[in-house]
């Protein structure tokens, strides 16, 4: 199966032309490039899948019911599971969010969880994205102009169609829909993702709306529409961040926000996918504790391992990261993207001994990793076959049950021997096959 | 017990038309077993946009509207009677956020430092809070001018001066190193002819408050209008609006006793 597909410039050049962008802020001016195809696909076999399914579905549940728990009563802070250093003093937890249950009590409804297979054939998580993942829609593209390229390629029906994304995604809408239509709030054109937005609406059938096309009036989120009328809206699938959503309850200064929509929402008359506030649930310094969360909710033993952390914050973690710093990935908790992450092995002895003091000063702001050496996937360079580090980002679906979209998005790093594969920082990506059962 | 008559103004003057007006006010004192308010007034000018009524995860009730016209002014007026305890405590339990720094609370270098050489000695709640209140109130001159309302309490702190917002987020951060949760108030003081904030700890069953610009427990002459765990939590006024001018506040209270 590791042919490639197709003649990968022809596609590369078909993405340019729909515009499949990516857009990266750097040195303060934005710049949109392509995110890169590479037409050798990465295969799951459907044994694997079955079991990557169980524990992705596992995991976003107990996360799901992490955050139901937070927003009310903090049973598993009082049952000693997780320190409550851990959750009211994190960015994102936000306090204007306490009490507040979204409809059906779902909060993370697309959750995009990056995974890496070992070189043993274990799958670890590395995190898990329960904000705004990103993504979904380049191997759904590519997918499309995949089956009209090689169309013989998918014939054959081994391959699960990953074309359901779209009406997973407009389920996930309806299922928590207050009465009124579903819209997509994007920021924008300059925002990094605007060819997802746009996408993405055209799929689910939602209405692409910035936030200039939606008011609030006692308590209830409208769409303006062009004759000066008005469309209620039962769901938004927002695609801008918590602190930039309601400039009268987050950043005032936030000009791509809904004033008030927060209103709407704490009165129950609108759905926001996902659910304000979730950004507590994914931080990298919880990561450590989402094992605990699926024994202590669940009752069940994790199926998928985290990667081996430490947290400095407890001194026994502490001395073993001080340690061991040389061999060990450090990341900044706050950070995204594949920001904030250095790694032991690349310091000089000046750069190990500041990273330790600043671990040792700021125990809460870091976790460290072992540095999992997860597979390498075989790129296209130039004609040349070439070995690199790739992870998956898997999307999980919570709507009236928890589902996994079989396919999901492969990115690899284009520098060789390159831990970083986000796409921000450069990477490319590959359709991810989900093979069928036999 | 106090029965006093409260009236509260505030004006927004701006030197250009401003259009799109969005704004959430939390100036509708509730009742909370140490103040009882009989319904309060509120009048907004222009009558022109929608106005209604909400309510926010810390408990304050929500004036929100939007005027889409142009305007070049803007007032809201509140007015009542209040029937207030003479008593600083209101039964309530404190969520655990409450405990946690915040942006404008979190103790820096100095303000940890001063809280070790104040470092309370006593076991009760009550007793930590009023040693670290008079420990504030000595360290801190009261004057205008020298900070914002973005200032933090580490920063107001460093200047050694500041007015009661100040004062309060200082105290907040005390309290919060020593684990004693406790919220920003907002509202109004007999005696002061603007708006003033004070801080509410909390025992396990009760909000206390204390006023750490006067160094005392707060008593009938307080009404509160809203709290947080710091101010940017409760403005009691908060808008945006579309228009390329500034904007000037005034705001006016009166508190008589009946």
């Amino acid at each position: 199966m590791n042919t490639p597909v197709a003649d990968a410039r022809a596609i590369n050049e078909l993405l340019a032309r729909y515009g499949v962008k990516f857009g990266i802020y750097k040195n303060g001016s934005f710049k949109e490039q392509l995110f890169p195809f590479d037409a050798i696909p990465r295969v799951i076999t459907a044994e694997d899948f079955a079991d990557m399914e169980k524990g992705l579905v596992q995991r976003v549940d107990a996360l799901n019911m992490f955050l139901a728990d937070i927003y009310s009563e903090g049973k598993i802070i009082k049952d000693g599971i997780i320190p409550e250093d851990f959750v009211y003093i994190s960015k994102g937890y936000l306090a204007p969010c306490a009490g507040v249950m979204p409809p059906k009590g779902i909060y993370s409804h697309i959750s995009g969880i990056d995974l890496v297979q070992a070189k043993d054939g274990e799958w670890y998580i590395l995190e898990d994205n329960l904000r705004i993942p990103s993504g979904a829609s380049y191997p759904l593209i590519a997918r499309e102009l995949c089956r009209m390229t090689s169309p013989s390629v998918f014939e054959s029906g081994k391959i699960a169609d990953n074309r359901n994304y779209a009406s997973l995604l407009r389920s996930t809408m309806d299922n928590v829909n207050c009465g009124g239509i579903n819209v997509i709030l994007t920021p924008g054109r300059y925002n990094a993702a605007y060819f997802e937005h746009s996408y993405l609406a055209e799929k689910t059938g939602a209405v692409l709306v910035q936030n200039t096309d939606l008011f609030v009036e006692d308590n209830i989120l409208y769409m303006k529409d062009y004759l000066g009328g008005k469309t209620k809206v039962g769901a938004v699938y927002r695609r801008i961040s918590d602190e930039y959503l309601d400039p009268l309850t987050f950043l005032p200064e936030s000009l791509i926000g809904v004033p008030h929509i927060m209103d709407a929402y704490r009165a129950g008359n609108v759905a926001i996918l996902n659910a304000p506030g979730n950004g507590v649930a994914d931080d990298k310094g919880i990561y450590y504790f989402v094992p605990k969360m699926i024994k202590y909710y669940l009752d069940e033993e994790p199926i998928l391992k985290n990667a081996p952390t430490y947290l400095p914050f407890y001194e026994e973690d502490r001395k073993y990261v001080l340690d061991n710093l040389e061999k060990l990935v450090i990341k900044d908790v706050s950070e995204a993207g594949g920001y904030g992450v250095v790694f032991g092995r690349d310091m000089t002895k000046e750069q190990l001994s500041d990273w330790r003091t600043l671990i040792t000063e700021q125990s809460r702001r870091f976790i460290a990793q072992e540095v999992i050496d997860f597979i390498d996937l075989e790129v296209m360079e130039n004609g040349q076959s070439v070995m690199r580090k790739a992870d998956l980002r898997a999307f999980v679906l919570s709507g009236e049950k928890t589902r996994v979209w079989p396919s999901g998005l492969t990115r690899f790093s284009r520098i060789a021997d390159s831990f970083v594969v986000n796409s921000s920082q450069g990477g490319g990506f590959k359709d991810t096959w989900v093979l069928l059962p036999e | 017990m106090k029965r006093l008559q409260f009236e509260f103004q505030t004006n927004l003057d701006f030197s250009c038309g401003m259009s799109e007006h969005c704004f959430t006010l939390r100036c509708i004192p509730v009742s909370d077993g140490r103040q009882t308010i009989a319904e309060p007034k509120c009048v907004i000018l222009p009558h022109s946009g929608k106005v209604w009524r909400s309510r926010d995860s810390f408990g304050n009730t929500l004036i929100c509207g939007r005027m889409n016209e142009e305007h070049s002014g803007f007032l809201f007026k509140v007015s009542g009677e209040a029937s207030i305890e003479n008593s600083c405590e209101a039964p309530g339990i404190a969520q655990p956020f409450y405990r946690a720094y915040t942006e404008l609370t979190a103790a820096g270098e100095k303000l940890l430092a001063f809280y070790e050489e104040n470092r309370p000695a006593a076991a009760d709640v009550r007793l930590r809070a009023e040693q670290l209140c008079e420990a504030v109130y000595n360290a801190m001159v009261y004057q205008r001018g020298e900070t914002g309302v973005k200032t933090t309490a580490e920063e107001a702190f460093s200047v050694g001066k500041g007015v009661c917002q100040d004062y309060a987020h200082i105290f907040l951060s005390l309290l919060r190193t020593d684990g004693i949760p406790c919220r920003y108030a907002s509202g109004l003081a007999f005696e002061c002819g603007e708006t003033h904030a004070w801080v509410e700890i909390n025992d396990g069953t009760r909000w206390i408050g204390i006023d750490p610009t006067h160094n005392r427990y707060i008593g009938g002459g307080y009404i509160k209008l809203c709290h947080g765990r710091d101010y940017s939590d409760c403005p009691i006024e908060r808008g945006i609006y579309r228009g390329n001018g500034d904007s000037v506040q005034t705001v006016s209270s009166k508190v008589t006793e009946v």
